[in-house]
């Protein structure tokens, strides 16, 4: 259905101010044709503003953006061809479904037959054929939402924009309609850019993903590559759990040494010295056996049963506790909050992160929004 | 919340950039209403003002100290200022209890009383008087009944009359003001209160009446403006005692003659200066009681059983009684034949066929309220789009601007224009030009705000979404904003239409010997003691007023929001 040659995304050093505050800092990264991207943040990070740039609601201050090589800087957002979905909707109340899918098409020069076609097969997709006559104060929230994808696929844009449209919906909805959303890209081949707040849901249908925090793009990559290889402790954090904790490095950077003396082995690319921090995750650390030897020693301070895991916390006598989750199974009856228990490290690739006291204090304040 | 302002904000900014490309129609507008206000507003006011220190030859406040040292005018000044302050507080009682009890309780008709509350708003103020004597006179019908049963009621004319009229007068206004603050309740508020151990009472005056502060002040502010500055009703219900209204209403007539309004201009500026100290007053009330909150979930209906419904169910309909009383007295007694300034029980059209000064009213009043009503609402949604959408500079001074009118009472407004416009340069006296300018402005901030708040709670996504889908701003605002701002125009034009039909105090200053409208011939005809001409015409401006509403509801179906 898509045939257009080059839908790509390039935002170029893009920077928006409102009046003193930086609302988004340097931008510059490409989103490839056909790409499913998605902007990753907590909220006031700037990512939705970004979208509304692309799509033409707000000027950039300075930086550049192209969709395919042709630079739409000068272009009214009527005239930008982005499909816009919008978080509350932003359904027509005074028109029919139907009416609602046809709006855009009828802006374009577009026979009567093409235009019923169109408008019926876009319903169809979203699964609401036979709804057309309805009235949107008639529909579910997840049913109105369809019509606002429906709205924005049936024009065929170049690249289709969506600003948390399924934040209002609730957690089941927003699975299934998540995954139709996947789906219908996939088969549309429509180059998409996606914001949300919520990880699970970015790691889950992104093809690639850029972190965004107080107006910065911390990292661009897969989802693997941000889960596994954070780049800031910010991203860490918010993409995933575990300790943080701060550490000296020592020996030309091949260990860090904690606050209770406890030396962890890292691999860094060049010698480097001096504080930092190391993250761990729960998949990186398992309990000890009776009688093996372990890197950590320390206290259960609590145990909570997830089902197929149970999550354990232990003090090891320094500022984080470690976050465990073991097996529901192997999971040691006797491992109860004020026993002592052995943490061995399984990772041999510890993160570490530089220690930026600035991006340190705002990162914090950020997890803890 | 400070986000999501700032959100708005930038959304707001955004769309706008695409508009504002040069000189066009939009960007003039903001102007024009500036202008608009300026002339039709502010000059015959600051005229108003300068008149009142330019009557007496040496000392430019004597007419000041006047009031404030002759016991005749202070007198006035502080009946007025006790009678209102008393209407005010009843009417808040009544109209706050009975707009909670339709909203929340199983109360039949809910329609019916929605519709009868409305229809007290819109029938002129001193039919109300007028009816009150006929029922409740020295003469009154039910009173000689009572007398007869052997009860000494006394008559109504008087205080106790005026307190009755005025409050009834002022009841849909807290009425409605309250009911729309309890439709932005949310249910969890009262389970949250209760779940936290307040009986359902306490829950009430603890949790729900503080989130009604705001709409109740509005609501209150409106009956304490009309209630101050009406002299239709005390007098024709009044007797002897003494109002302020009723004072600066003389005085304007008195000094007509000699063409020095010094006096009339200074008791409106008093009169104006209360008005507008009792806007100021309830505007920081209100803002210091503003949740901007709105509800997910409204309130429930709750259901009451047994004697408690029917006494609730009691209460609503005495109240809705009372108030319709008058207008029932009216439509009854113009078809009954008077003799002797009595009414017998006799049937007759001659209060529809004896009156001369019937058809000439008629076509003025239809005549003006049409004109006034078509470019009030025009301007209204026009200033309130730009207000709302548009990204100007002017929008806070027309905000403040439209803020105005509110506490401008309807005699300080026709003292005002007569001064700005009845003589020169414009020598507009007496024309109906003036009446219909007068009218426009009394009603335009009204217009106004309806459109500019709807607007600013439906937020600008779905205009962005259509310039998205390729729509360009300007078909963007006639296929998108307008159909959904169209409701609120249409019942903002019937409200417009009904209230400028039954307008009474300006009209009394403005109107001419060929502009005499219904509400001017009503009050002769009252004056005169021609009771059946006075039913008659008081029936037809009823009905008149009520036509549009009528049409409209036929039209958009029974959504009895369309009345509210």
């Amino acid at each position: 259905m898509q045939n257009h040659e080059d839908s790509s995304v390039t935002l170029d050093g893009i920077q928006i101010r409102y009046g003193g505050n930086v609302a988004v800092e340097d931008a510059s990264f490409t989103i490839e044709s056909g790409e499913f991207f998605t902007l990753l943040g907590p909220s006031g990070c700037g990512k939705t503003t970004l979208l509304r740039t692309i799509a033409g609601f707000n000027r950039q201050s300075s930086g550049s953006l192209r969709i395919g090589t042709v630079t739409i800087d000068d272009l009214p957002a009527h005239r930008r061809d982005t499909g816009m979905v919008f978080q509350n909707y932003a359904i027509f109340p005074h028109l029919t479904v139907w009416e609602n899918v046809a709006y855009g098409l009828r802006a374009r020069k577009i026979s009567k037959d093409e235009l019923k076609v169109r408008v019926d097969e876009a319903l169809a997709m979203v699964d609401l054929g036979g709804y057309g006559d309805r009235m949107p104060r008639n529909l579910s929230g997840g049913q109105q939402q369809r019509v606002v994808i429906a709205r924005a696929i049936v024009i065929r844009p170049r690249v289709l924009l969506m600003d948390e449209p399924l934040a209002n919906l609730d957690a089941k909805l927003r699975v299934r309609l998540r995954n139709d959303v996947r789906k219908l890209q996939q088969e549309l081949g429509i180059t998409t850019i996606y914001v949300t707040h919520d990880q699970e849901e970015a790691l889950d249908i992104s093809d690639r993903l850029a972190v965004m925090s107080n107006g910065r793009v911390l990292q661009v990559g897969t989802p693997e590559e941000i889960y596994a290889s954070p780049q800031h402790m910010f991203v860490a954090k918010f993409v995933g759990e575990g300790a943080f904790i701060p550490a000296q490095l020592q020996d030309g950077g091949t260990s860090a040494r904690l606050a209770n003396g406890v030396a962890v082995p890292v691999r860094l690319p060049e010698a480097a010295s001096g504080p930092c921090h190391i993250g761990l995750r729960p998949e990186e650390l398992r309990l000890a056996n009776a009688g093996e030897d372990s890197l950590f020693a320390g206290t259960v301070v609590s145990r909570s049963y997830l089902g197929p895991q149970v999550q354990l916390r232990v003090d090891i006598g320094v500022e984080e506790t470690l976050l465990l989750r073991v097996p529901s199974a192997e999971c040691p009856r006797s491992a109860q909050p004020g026993v002592a228990v052995g943490v061995v490290l399984v990772s041999a690739d510890v993160a570490v992160f530089a220690n930026d006291a600035a991006a340190e204090r705002e990162a914090r304040e950020d997890v803890l929004v | 919340m400070m986000t999501t302002f700032n959100q708005h904000k930038q959304r707001l900014g955004g769309v706008l950039a695409q508009y504002r490309q040069g000189f066009n129609f939009w960007s003039l507008m903001p102007l024009l209403a500036v202008v608009l206000f300026a002339v039709f507003l502010i000059y015959p006011l600051v005229r108003m003002f300068t008149e009142s220190l330019a009557g007496t030859d040496s000392d430019v406040l004597g007419v000041y100290v006047e009031l404030f040292t002759k016991a005749y005018y202070f007198e006035s000044l502080i009946n007025s200022f006790l009678i209102s302050i008393t209407v005010t507080l009843m009417a808040g009682l009544v109209g706050v209890a009975l707009s909670y009890f339709v909203y929340r309780f199983n109360v039949p008709g809910k329609i019916a009383i929605r519709a009868a509350v409305v229809l007290t708003l819109v029938s002129p103020p001193f039919i109300g008087a007028y009816s009150w004597i006929l029922l409740f006179g020295a003469n009154g019908i039910l009173r000689k009944a009572l007398v007869a049963g052997g009860l000494d009621f006394p008559s109504i004319v008087g205080v106790p009359g005026m307190l009755v009229v005025l409050t009834l007068q002022g009841l849909p206004f807290v009425f409605l003001m309250t009911s729309s603050a309890l439709s932005s309740v949310d249910q969890s508020v009262e389970d949250g209160s209760i779940n936290l151990g307040r009986t359902r009472t306490s829950t009430f005056f603890r949790a729900i009446l503080p989130q009604l502060r705001g709409g109740i002040s509005t609501g209150m502010l409106l009956v304490f403006v009309t209630a101050f500055s009406d002299f239709g009703t005390p007098a024709v219900i009044g007797k002897n005692v003494r109002v302020f209204p009723t004072l600066v209403y003389n005085s304007y007539i008195n000094e007509a003659q000699g063409a020095d309004f010094s006096q009339a201009a200074s008791f409106s500026v008093v009169l104006l200066v209360v008005c507008i100290g009792a806007l100021l007053l309830q505007r920081s009330y209100a803002k210091r009681h503003a949740y901007g909150v709105s509800a997910v979930t409204p309130l429930a209906p709750m259901e009451l059983h047994g004697i408690k419904r029917i006494l609730v169910i009691a209460a609503v309909y005495g109240v809705i009684l009372i108030a319709v009383l008058p207008l029932i007295t009216v439509i009854v007694t113009s078809f009954l034949k008077t003799e002797f300034q009595r009414f017998t029980w006799n049937f007759t059209l001659d209060g529809y066929t004896t009156d001369a000064t019937l058809l000439p009213a008629l076509g003025n009043t239809l005549l003006f309220t049409t004109i006034a009503t078509v470019t009030c609402t025009l301007a209204g949604a026009i200033i309130g789009y730009v207000i709302a959408r548009r990204k100007t500079r002017l929008g806070s001074t027309i905000d403040l601007l439209s803020m105005v009118p509110y506490a401008v009472a309807g005699v300080v407004f026709g003292i005002a224009f007569s001064m700005g416009f009845g003589s020169s340069p414009f020598f507009l006296a007496g024309t109906g030009l003036i009446l219909v300018m007068a009218y426009f402005m009394r009603r335009l901030p009204y217009s106004i705000r309806s459109i500019s708040s709807l607007l600013g709670q439906l937020g600008t996504s779905a205009e962005e979404a259509s310039v998205n889908l390729g729509v360009p701003p300007s078909q963007t605002f006639w296929r998108i904003t307008v159909p959904m701002i169209v409701p609120a125009i249409v019942s903002g034009a019937l409200l417009t239409w009904a209230t400028v039909i039954r307008e009474f105090n300006a009209t009394a200053i403005l109107y001419g010997s060929s502009t005499a409208t219904m509400t001017i011939q009503v009050f002769s005809n009252v004056s005169y003691g021609r009771y059946e001409n006075a039913s008659a015409m008081g029936t037809i401006l009823i009905v008149v007023s009520l036509i549009p509403v009528v049409i409209l509801m036929k039209v958009f179906g029974k959504d009895d929001k369309i009345l509210v």
